[in-house]
């Protein structure tokens, strides 16, 4: 980079109209926990639907003195972490961190840390779906109406009809919530996993969808109930006996890998590790691993 | 890390440094917050004759306005029109739209006297509960304990709030404000020393039983 680019950015990048039109709108966002509030949606010299909408809010509340964790499926070296962070880290200058607990903002997509966030610490959201009523009303104005309404009753209904054709709720992702007791929350693609970790949390999550230009968010300390039945209960993705192969944690959320045949006697087999890459390093640390192990 | 961005100005920095405590303190209501120092706006302490300005308020509701919003301020209960001296000012600055106060994003009240006026500004609609106002207020002091109760979203069972000069009726109009949510007015409320504290309209305020 030559010497007369290296000032050609605003800090955050987005201009500084941009940034408080996003911060008027988590404003309203906080006071109506769950409800979406539309937003501009600035171009960004990255696709809408790559994890733009989160990118607007770290880039409207980031401040120098911040250190920022990005990732991606709970990796902080995967391409959408790598990219996002390496465009905040350019235009903003802060220091950046793996370690959850170092973190003052946590960009993610996918999932939320495994290790408890602290109240001084902000969860930024990507999101690519924002409204849990699309599966029942494609249309953008009767949702909103809907929503205004708190009339959530064909909900319910696809829930039970996901009961009656599948005997069981059928709902991977995007799990549908009632928050504080009044709006119905998509939680974005976050696991089952992760649904009750929004619960009573002690840190603010703010919800961003770029493409879909909406903000949402969750406070701290407020109550996010999973849509369930009493007979047929929300459940999340826990399988008895699972175990991350490398730290051999049995409480994270694990994801599923092919190792190949390493010759001809060992057959390829799936192994599963913990989602959440730097939770999984600080345990096998603590186990007195280092990387060149690996 | 090769950087690209110009070093923020003053009014920037002050700006999200602003934000992030209004953000911090509308997240958990009843939180006290001190806002950054605004001696580099030079406020005149009579910008509005017969009222004293609080700064604090006046600079955390610039921070948040810009063309593309309104603002609108009240002294001594009652609006300031659209031509004074004060209402020139702050749009100097800003560059925020005058309006009519039902229709404008955000107000500035110089006194606990303007809470009287918080009805007529707008509370949003069922489907668009968030095309509403959001009020700062000054108050003489603030502090974590005292008169008044909170509870609902961003806190953890209950807690306290005590304002030093604000009536029971002049508080009738907060709570007033958010007896029909999801429509609603959100309020700061500043102090002479810069101390913030955020209620948002989730957030259900009682006359405490102790006091």
């Amino acid at each position: 980079m030559t010497e007369q680019h290296t000032n050609i950015y605003n800090f955050g990048f987005i201009d500084e109209d941009s940034k408080r039109e996003v911060r008027r709108q988590l404003l309203k966002a906080v006071a109506l926990p769950g409800h979406q509030v539309p937003f501009a949606s600035r171009d960004l010299p990255i696709g809408r639907g790559w994890g733009t909408g989160g990118l607007q809010i770290t880039m409207a509340i980031i401040a120098a003195s911040d250190t920022l964790k990005v990732i991606d499926q709970g990796d902080d070296e995967s391409v959408n972490a790598v990219n996002l962070r390496r465009l905040l880290t350019r235009t903003t200058g802060v220091s950046t961190t793996v370690d959850t607990q170092a973190a003052t903002i946590i960009q993610t997509r996918h999932r939320i840390p495994e290790e408890q966030m602290r109240e001084d610490q902000i969860l930024v959201l990507q999101v690519p779906m924002v409204d849990p009523l699309r599966w029942v009303e494609p249309n953008l104005e009767r949702a909103t109406v809907m929503h205004g309404e708190a009339d959530y009753g064909r909900m319910w209904v696809y829930m039970y009809e996901s009961v009656i054709k599948a005997g069981d709720i059928r709902i991977a992702t995007q799990y549908p919530v009632i928050v504080a007791g009044r709006y119905m929350m998509d939680t974005t693609p976050i696991p089952r996993w992760d649904v009750l970790r929004l619960h009573n949390a002690d840190h603010l999550s703010l919800f961003g969808a770029g493409r879909e230009k909406r903000v949402y968010a969750v406070p701290p300390y407020t109550t996010v109930e999973p849509l369930e039945f009493e007979d047929f209960r929300f459940k999340t993705e826990y399988a008895e006996g699972q175990r991350c192969h490398r730290c051999g944690a049995t409480n994270t959320f694990l994801t599923g890998h092919f190792v190949k045949s390493t010759g001809t006697d060992e057959p390829g087999h799936w192994v599963t590790s913990c989602s959440d890459a730097s939770y999984c390093d600080k345990q096998m640390v603590a186990q007195g691993w280092t990387e060149a192990q690996e | 890390m090769n950087t690209a961005f110009r070093t923020p100005t003053a009014y920037e920095v002050f700006c999200t440094t602003t934000y992030r405590l209004l953000l911090d303190c509308l997240s958990r209501p009843g939180t006290i917050v001190q806002l950054p120092s605004v001696e580099f706006l030079a406020v005149p302490t009579d910008l509005i004759a017969g009222s004293t300005t609080n700064p604090f308020c006046l600079a955390a509701c610039m921070s948040l306005v810009d063309q593309e919003t309104s603002m609108v301020l009240a002294a001594a209960g009652g609006w300031v029109a659209e031509h004074h001296p004060a209402a020139a000012w702050v749009h100097l600055r800003t560059n925020a739209r005058r309006s009519a106060a039902s229709e404008s994003a955000f107000a500035c009240l110089w006194d606990v006297a303007s809470l009287a006026l918080l009805p007529s500004l707008s509370h949003g609609s069922l489907t668009f509960p968030e095309r509403s106002a959001t009020a700062f207020c000054a108050v003489d002091v603030l502090s974590e304990s005292g008169t008044w109760e909170l509870s609902g979203p961003g806190i953890q069972t209950t807690t306290a709030l005590g304002i030093s000069n604000v009536t029971s009726e002049q508080m009738g109009y907060i709570q007033a404000s958010r007896s029909s949510f999801p429509l609603g007015v959100d309020v700061f409320l500043v102090d002479a020393t810069g101390k913030c504290v955020g209620l948002p309209r989730s957030t259900r305020i009682v006359r405490s039983r102790t006091s």
